[in-house]
């Protein structure tokens, strides 16, 4: 009997893959609203499985009505087709046989490829989830806390953990995973190593970030490939490696270009964006379509300064918005919701940006330097370099970049989950607030549950926010100084 | 002219703004119906200056019922309405603490009225001034009298509840023990005043801070503020009240004319 193929044998793939290709099939209508869309349904149903139709009155709607419009429809229909790609060259992998690394999102996986081995992404397939249905992820979610897992444990270990045990996505070889960004998440991985029986290759982040904390850091990077080649008994193919770090390469160099773009006024590259930019970092080198999906991003950017055109309903002012920890991924069209509503346009966030004159790309005159070029990124992965040391490196990374890119308000999307990050967004509203004249928001969300706090609840505070950063020129004198004194 | 109205949970406040300067301000009681609140303001400005609505070039409206004013009108938000009537009346304003019936809410306001941070009661009633006046209903004892009652005090009572329910158990409590209604009146001030002064130092307040809102015509909540936040404050003016309605005046197309 034949065995059934691992991309739809595990239904998270299964259900990432269908939505792929429900996503690019309407953007392949040409629709530009829901309405014009449904006309094509039909038609497009017809070439699609019978799963597929199923899929369908689960999509988020607004989200359905922010990627068909203008503005984000090339960038979200080349990403998908790349994360499409990854997920048929990773069940190809697992039907092949080879091992499978579930990797932390610090290590894209040029290392893993250039093993032959295959790189699967545990902790980002169930956020494509949690992004587009609005059941997201919940059962498995629920489930973990009805065995005690609190839920203020991360989304992001819990759900890959029941995912695979109950077949959801495949159950790896190994793990590999650094020991940050918190202690929670390094406790769920022992935890989750037990439970499963599946051995951790950990890689130790140290504590502060500095060149000797690098140099340790670079010997951990190379004990994980060796711990990878004894475990695997697979080898480090140099041009394999190459090949994939010189996509990685290009795919960083347009990202550094269109950072530099989103300096303009008005900001050229929508926000919607910034969570696809932080799963293609996460990716970066896995294949060539994940290059053209940065570059259709800066391609378009740049059209737009050429040209002096926006993205932004005609009339609206720019309110150019840094988002100072991350984006909020269950509710994808929120940046597109606020450019239309307030010209808020999303200038960066921690966890898609790479400073890239520090990371810069990676030279590929060896193994050797590639292995050093790769942990120098890997030390400064979003959400990697930020944990480090003290807050510093997060609070100045922020109020540089708000200098740069002449930001006008800020907001703090927390993820209740992150345990790190609740120390940062008290600091950073004083030092924006006290140095730049920068206002702030903080909010708190989940990013894998929309049920901790409801899409409806997350847009009415920052509308309110925004509402107070629109029309608030000042008025003339009242009665001035004649203010009654009280008390 | 402009009309701008702040429609509350307690009171829907009308002012009249003519030339930069309030020409005539009104208040009636919502009684959960923003609609029929908003006529009573119209049909009293008619009555009282002879102004329809028809003569206004533009009405404005904020608070909790601005979008079930039911009138032809443009809406605004109340904290931006907050921060530019504050600007108006005090220049130099840097922070608004405005104490509504079902909120309060604390500004931080940067150069030329700028909203920096806000933050408001979100959690609990018990600093709003709904909580007030459930008490002193159940004290039977009249808001406007409360500061004066409260300087009779001979005693403090300490009342712990974060939540205003539980406060309000806390003062049934307090009864059944015999303590005085002044005593009373004056723990649950000091509680409401210590509530609002936790809710100003989570923004970063700077001088000058006016006070507005309907809890800060009670003199004894504002005596109780500066002690607790150790600064003088100012009061809005021409009356705490009508703080969002002049905000939401100056916004329209030649309030600050």
């Amino acid at each position: 009997m034949e065995t059934e193929r691992a991309i739809s044998r595990y239904d998270y793939f299964r259900r990432v893959n269908a939505l792929c290709e429900l996503i690019t099939g309407a953007l392949a209508t040409g629709a530009e609203t829901p309405e014009a869309l449904a006309g094509h349904l039909p038609g497009l149903l017809q070439a699609l499985p019978e799963y597929h139709a199923s899929l369908i009155p689960r999509v988020y709607p607004d989200l359905i009505e922010a990627l068909l419009k203008r503005k984000n429809r090339n960038a979200i229909g080349t990403f998908l087709l790349a994360f499409q790609q990854y997920l048929t060259d990773l069940t190809d992998g697992i039907d092949r046989g080879s091992p499978v690394v579930s990797n932390f999102p610090f290590f894209s996986p040029e290392i893993f490829l250039g093993m032959g081995l295959v790189p699967c992404l545990s902790e980002a397939v169930p956020l494509i989830i949690a992004l587009a249905l609005t059941d997201g992820v919940a059962q498995e979610l629920d489930e973990t806390e009805r065995e005690g897992l609190p839920g203020h444990v991360c989304g992001f270990q819990r759900v890959p953990m029941k995912a695979i045990e109950k077949g959801l996505l495949p159950k790896p070889d190994l793990f590999v995973t650094n020991t940050a960004p918190c202690d929670s998440s390094n406790i769920m991985y022992h935890y989750i190593s037990e439970r499963l029986r599946v051995p951790v290759v950990w890689v130790d982040s140290p504590y502060y970030n500095d060149a000797r904390a690098f140099r340790y850091y670079l010997e951990e990077f190379r004990r994980m490939v060796e711990e990878l080649e004894r475990a695997t008994g697979r080898t480090l193919d140099e041009d394999r490696l190459r090949e994939h770090v010189e996509m990685g390469n290009e795919q960083l160099r347009y990202l550094y270009k269109l950072q530099d773009l989103r300096k303009h006024a008005p900001c050229p590259d929508p926000g919607m964006h910034r969570v696809l930019d932080t799963l293609a970092v996460m990716m970066c080198g896995v294949n060539r379509r994940m290059v053209e999906y940065t570059k259709t991003c800066y391609e378009e950017a740049r059209a737009r300064v050429e040209r002096g055109t926006t993205f932004l309903p005609e009339g609206k002012r720019e309110i150019r918005t840094l988002w100072t920890y991350s984006h909020l991924p269950n509710l994808l069209s929120l940046a597109s919701w606020l450019e239309d509503e307030f010209g808020s346009t999303y200038l960066e966030c921690p966890l898609s940006f790479l400073p890239g004159d520090r990371v810069g790309t990676v030279d590929t005159a060896s193994v050797d330097s590639m292995l050093e070029g790769l942990a120098w990124r890997s030390f400064h992965f979003p959400m990697h370099r930020n944990v480090m040391g003290y807050s510093d490196v997060h609070v100045n990374e922020v109020v540089q970049i708000a200098r740069t890119y002449h930001a006008q308000a800020a907001l703090f999307g927390g993820n209740h989950t992150c345990k790190y990050a609740w120390t940062l967004p008290k600091i950073l509203r004083d030092v924006l607030e006290d140095e730049l004249g920068i206002p702030s928001l903080t909010y708190e969300v989940d990013y894998m549950d929309a049920r901790f706090a409801p899409h409806a609840s997350v847009k009415a505070a920052l509308g309110e926010f925004f509402r107070t950063q629109t029309g608030s020129e000042p008025p003339g004198a009242g009665p001035g100084a004649g203010a009654e004194a009280a008390g | 002219m402009i009309l701008g109205c702040d429609i509350g949970t307690g009171f829907t406040k009308g002012v009249v703004l003519q030339d930069g300067n309030v020409a005539y301000a009104t208040r009636v009681e919502t009684r959960a119906r923003p609609a029929r609140a908003m006529e009573a303001v119209l049909e009293d400005i008619a009555a009282v200056r002879g102004i329809g609505a028809g003569d206004f070039e533009e009405i404005v409206v904020t608070g909790w019922g601005q979008g079930k004013a039911g009138t032809d009108c443009r809406t605004e938000a109340t904290i931006s309405c907050l921060a530019r009537a504050a600007v108006w009346a005090e220049p130099a304003c840097r922070s608004v603490l405005c104490m509504g019936t079902q909120q309060s809410v604390a500004l931080s306001l940067g150069p030329a009225g700028r909203v920096l941070q806000y933050i408001a009661n979100d959690k609990c009633a018990s600093g709003a001034g709904k909580f007030l006046e459930m008490i002193l209903e159940a004290l039977e004892c009249p808001v406007e009298r409360s500061a004066e009652i409260a300087r009779c005090a001979d005693k403090k009572l300490p009342i712990s509840s974060q939540c205003a329910v539980f406060a309000e158990s806390e003062v049934v409590s307090l009864i059944h023990e015999g303590e005085s209604p002044a005593n009373i009146v004056a723990a649950i001030l000091e509680h409401l005043a210590k509530s609002l002064v936790s809710l100003c130092r989570k923004v970063n307040l700077r001088d000058p801070l006016l006070v507005a809102g309907g809890l800060a015509n009670n003199p004894q909540i504002v005596a109780l503020l500066e002690e607790g936040l150790r600064r003088r404050v100012c009061s809005f003016r021409p009356g705490p009240d009508f703080i969002a309605a002049v905000g939401a005046a100056l916004s329209g197309r030649r309030g600050a004319a």
